[in-house]
């Protein structure tokens, strides 16, 4: 497990935000301009987000955040392997919300197993459906038990629970594989 | 891990052998191993432009069509996959990326409620179960956002019994909440039907014996990390540092 | 996206006749900054859309490394690899950011390929 922290999902889900909610410097990005007429935004990343949080002299956990279109799964699968958790932020506002987050179970599937994993479902006070619950469903339909919550990143408090979920997840891990 | 069939209809032996280079390479993916079949049922049949008539509509099988060169595909249904004629290594792979999503999605969609990670080993009635918490429990799915906002201290103790079935004991000694605590956390995640339960107390003989079985090599990896690894007092830190409890 | 059908066959031909140009080639791709195939020539089983998203992300990340490092702009990026080099540039056309790479053999000079790189991409920017 290496001191990181990974922050994916699909385009415009909030990974930056979240980001830059957490990191103690400006974050660093690789955002070019988006030529992607599916997109309606601007810029999109094509390599990753890069953002740190300082605990006390040299020692910091990183934090990364991955390009979101499917054409960039090499760079997903790249970032996640031994990270501490992986956040896979959903927009709910898309259409095909419920199967980006399909996309992106099996896509990580065979990192899954060892790191920890979180879902944060975003825009859901204007898009309340697919629910929460429908996403839990389709996680144990993917045979996981990861919490799944509605969050609002541009709120420190909500990417604040994501991270607590996932390093209580880390956590549990380690004490459980003491001997 | 399962298999899924890929049958070729109608498509020339180059063709057929391109799917089978393909599939050296790429037919073994996270959750299937893909292999090619000649006849007998699939679960993907990979058709040639004109043989998609000859093919019978299957509601257990997904069709992709190779278009003709320099025409589109002519499939049938509307939930037919079109290709086009060169096929590349590419292409094929987001096929098989397609099909498994929609196999996901089928199959969710006849699951009346999620299946439990673990299987309960014996049925108790929720009233006893919630009275003695006796046996062991694991977590088969996390509660919402509002449990966890009102119970922090139940976020420290979801971790371990999401990962195996535990003890109230050892959730008590896991955790270091009081035995009130862990209880009152448990029996809220029962009354929310978030728990499976087993009735033994300790792991069955085959789990004892399969952890002493474990390799040698097992030990020594937690009790040293290498530099840039993580440890439990890195986590610590971390957690203080974001504030948390 | 501004480029048409003319535009992009002009890019696929800078593609195809960078590839006549280069010594034991294996592929030439040109792709937008943010991963879109624009042009492709050599083998097709190298998955061009792949490398596109693949080359582009590379671009972007040595773009980084080397403004945070005080190197300024990148001008070419190369990868040496046991069978061949890639080779990359990034240059602009009609206000869209692209990025030309170069696959070559082992047995190929890797300046001639990094030269023949550079005039692609300078016959591209405009």
């Amino acid at each position: 497990m290496e001191a990181k922290i990974v922050f994916t999902g699909p385009p415009n889900a909030g990974k930056t935000t979240a980001i830059g909610a957490l990191s103690d410097v400006a974050p660093i990005m690789t955002d070019v301009d988006n030529n992607d007429g599916s997109l309606s935004k601007d810029t999109t990343t094509v390599g990753f987000d890069y953002g740190v949080v300082r605990i006390d002299g040299a020692e910091q956990v990183r934090l990364y955040g991955t390009p979101g279109q499917k054409r960039f799964d090499f760079m997903w699968q790249i970032l996640v392997r031994d990270a501490i958790g992986v956040v896979i932020l959903i927009d709910n506002s898309q259409p095909d919300a419920m199967s980006h987050l399909d996309e992106f179970l099996i896509s990580l599937e065979g990192y899954l197993r060892d790191v920890a994993c979180v879902i944060g479902v975003g825009r859901t006070e204007t898009h309340p459906m697919p629910s929460i619950d429908a996403f839990a469903a389709r996680l144990a339909f993917h045979g996981h038990v990861f919490p799944v919550i509605d969050v609002d990143v541009r709120r420190r408090g909500d990417v604040l629970m994501l991270v607590e979920l996932l390093l209580t997840q880390a956590e549990a891990r380690l004490m459980l594989e003491r001997p | 891990m399962s298999t899924m069939r890929l049958q070729p209809v109608g498509l020339t032996e180059a063709d057929v052998t391109r799917l089978e280079v393909f599939l050296r390479f790429i037919g073994k993916r996270a959750r299937w191993q893909w292999v090619l079949v000649r006849d007998g049922a699939a679960d993907l049949l990979i058709c040639a432009a004109g043989a998609r008539r000859s093919v019978p509509s299957d509601p257990a099988s997904e069709v992709a069509v190779l278009s003709g060169p320099g025409q589109p595909p002519q499939h049938a249904l509307d939930r037919d996959i079109a290709l086009p004629s060169n096929l590349d290594l590419e292409t094929f792979q987001e096929l098989l990326t397609k099909v498994e999503a929609r196999m996901a999605i089928a199959a969710a969609s006849t699951v009346a409620a999620p299946s439990p990670p673990m299987p309960v080993v014996q049925a108790v009635p929720q009233r006893s179960a919630i009275a003695t918490l006796e046996g062991r429990f694991r977590l088969i799915r996390w509660p919402g956002a509002e449990l966890l906002r009102s119970h922090p201290k139940a976020v420290r103790l979801l971790g371990f019994i999401a990962r195996e079935a535990i003890s109230m004991d050892r959730l008590e000694t896991l955790s270091g909440l009081d035995r009130a605590a862990c209880t009152e956390i448990v029996q809220q995640l029962l009354r929310r039907d978030l728990l499976a339960w087993h009735a033994t107390a300790s792991a069955p003989p085959s789990m004892r014996l399969a952890s002493k079985q474990a390799p040698a090599t097992e030990g020594a990896r937690s009790r040293t990390t290498a530099p840039g690894e993580l440890s439990a007092g890195l986590l610590t830190r971390l957690r203080m540092k974001l504030g948390f409890s | 996206m501004t480029g048409g059908s003319e535009w992009q066959r002009a890019v696929q031909a800078v593609a195809v006749e960078l590839h006549a140009r280069l010594e034991r080639p294996l592929a030439v791709i040109v792709a937008t900054q943010d991963g879109l195939e624009v042009g492709a020539a050599g083998d097709k089983r190298l998955a061009p859309g792949r490398l596109a998203a693949i080359t582009s992300s590379m671009s972007a990340i040595g773009d980084v490394v080397s403004k945070e490092s005080g190197l300024g702009h990148v001008r070419c990026l190369t990868v040496e690899a046991e069978l061949g080099y890639l080779v990359m540039r990034a240059t602009r056309r009609d206000g869209i950011g692209l990025v030309v790479a170069a696959l070559v053999g082992r047995g190929a000079l890797l300046g001639l390929a990094m030269h023949a790189v550079a005039d692609a991409a300078r016959g591209l920017d405009r």
